[in-house]
């Protein structure tokens, strides 16, 4: 993964695909191997394109925070224009910006919640909320917190409309098989798929949300899996997307 | 990601043209000043404003303030309401300010349970003052609620409660210059129902999705 990030950074820096997995790869990559590491790792794409000259560890950390708000301005100004053009009726801008939104909210939403299927469902609901929101978008006013507004809101719109689908707890038994399969990975990989929104619940909120709303049980399966009352499942689950809402709002990744 | 190729296809597919926001500040100060044009011409029919009451408002200066804060705590309701219909249009901030500006008027009254602005009197008293409240701001929750079906409340409900706060406030207020001045009465009889509106509005928003889910997300 890092590897991925440090190729890609060096073919195609101004990409939003890109950009976007750097915001959510670059905290937890400094967690994951530390600074040194990373630094090392990236070198290779300083050397390909610049010099051989490794920068300090501040010096590095301050280019990429500059990159970073760059690229917010320049997504930023390109998504209004896409948007603006969308609102004319022209197709392939509103394509553009609807291809591009996708990896943007996908990766944001994993970095929360991790990857589940109802990750999929939430981009899904996010992407045709956009298309009917999209006479809203003003573009005297910035895009991001338009946006984002949008895809919080459906976030836990979606997580609260989850019911029990057979089909995803088929879907996530697999996906227990490979993760099984993966305990060699490290731990930082595993914080990465869990999502941090979901990290900092407590264990007993977290457990009951991801059983009900995420893999899909019934509440009668959560409550027997957990050993507790279906009543005592219900309240913690309404707890849990209470206390998810205030976290998300509380989350300014727009303004990063 | 290429499971939402096809969605993003269909929805780009055969694109309409959609004509961009309105100014929403505009909006909303359209829909008060048509609403309070109307509350006064509405209660102005059904009977008399109190004699001295518009005197009251040049030579008792608390009365005045009293009636300015009104005013302006409903005028920035309006602003949150339907900003608050339009994806972060409306700031914590912002919201924050109408809660307080609200508060502070309301605060006027029961402070006014101890140290009234004007002597209490029956002088104006009106027969159905509490039903006129509710039922003037009956058209004006339903005025708000078409101006903002087409616009995209995150929260249908609680703009709906947003719109009917300021519906019922306004007769409520002016009630203050029509009806008699006495804190207690004020309270009882034009705030209280002014408030319960809200819990209509917010039954009435609720209806109306229930009938029309995609009242609000057009």
């Amino acid at each position: 993964m890092l590897q991925n990030f440090v190729k890609m950074s060096a073919v195609a820096p101004f990409n939003t695909a890109v950009e976007d997995r750097l915001e959510w790869d670059w905290p937890k990559a400094k967690t994951m191997t530390g600074m040194t590491s990373l630094l090392g790792s990236f070198s290779i794409a300083v050397n390909s394109r610049v010099s051989t000259t490794i920068p300090d560890e501040a010096v590095l950390t301050k280019t990429v925070e500059k990159h970073i708000t760059l690229t917010h301005e320049s997504d930023e100004q390109r998504w209004s224009k896409l948007m603006a053009n969308a609102q004319t009726g022209n197709e392939s801008d509103y394509r553009q910006l609807l291809t591009e939104l996708t990896d943007v909210i996908y990766n944001f939403l994993c970095s929360r919640f991790g990857k589940y299927h109802f990750t999929e469902d939430c981009v899904q609901e996010t992407l045709i909320a956009i298309h009917q929101a999209r006479h809203t978008y003003d573009q005297h006013r910035p895009f991001r917190p338009w946006l984002f507004a949008i895809v919080r809101h459906k976030a836990i719109d979606t997580l609260r409309k989850q019911s029990s689908r057979q089909k995803v707890t088929r879907q996530y038994k697999g996906e227990q098989e490979v993760l099984s399969q993966g305990s060699q990975q490290n731990e930082a990989d595993n914080e990465i798929i869990r999502g941090h929104l979901l990290e900092s619940l407590s264990e007993q909120h977290r457990e009951v949300l991801v059983l009900t709303k995420i893999i899909g049980f019934s509440v009668v399966e959560a409550a027997e899996k957990l050993g507790i009352s279906e009543s005592l499942v219900k309240v913690r689950v309404h707890r849990a997307i209470r206390k998810l809402k205030k976290m998300m709002e509380a989350d300014h990744y727009e303004q990063a | 990601m290429n499971k939402h190729e096809s969605l993003i296809s269909s929805l780009s597919s055969k694109l309409e043209p959609v004509s961009p926001p309105p100014n929403i500040n505009r909006l909303a100060m359209a829909w008060f000043a048509l609403s309070a044009i109307y509350v006064v011409a509405v209660t102005q029919l059904f009977g008399p404003i109190r004699l001295n009451a518009i005197a009251q408002l040049g030579t008792e200066p608390r009365f005045a303030l009293e009636t300015m804060l009104g005013v302006a705590a409903i005028l920035w309701f309006s602003l949150l309401a339907f900003r608050s219909a339009i994806p972060a249009a409306l700031s914590r901030q912002f919201a924050a300010a109408g809660l307080i500006l609200m508060a502070l008027w309301l605060a006027q009254y029961v402070i006014g349970l101890v140290s009234p602005a004007l002597e209490p009197s029956r002088l104006g008293n009106r027969q159905h003052c509490y039903i006129e409240t509710m039922v003037y701001s009956l058209p004006v929750i339903l005025a708000g609620l078409f101006f903002v079906r087409r616009l995209y409340p995150l929260r249908p409900v609680r703009t709906a409660m947003s719109i009917s706060l300021v519906a019922g406030m306004l007769p409520a207020l002016y009630m203050q210059l029509a009806c008699m001045y006495e804190p207690t009465h004020i309270l009882a009889f034009h705030i209280l129902p002014g408030l319960l509106m809200v819990g209509v509005g917010a039954g009435l928003a609720a209806w109306w999705r229930q009938r029309d889910p995609e009242f609000g997300n057009k």
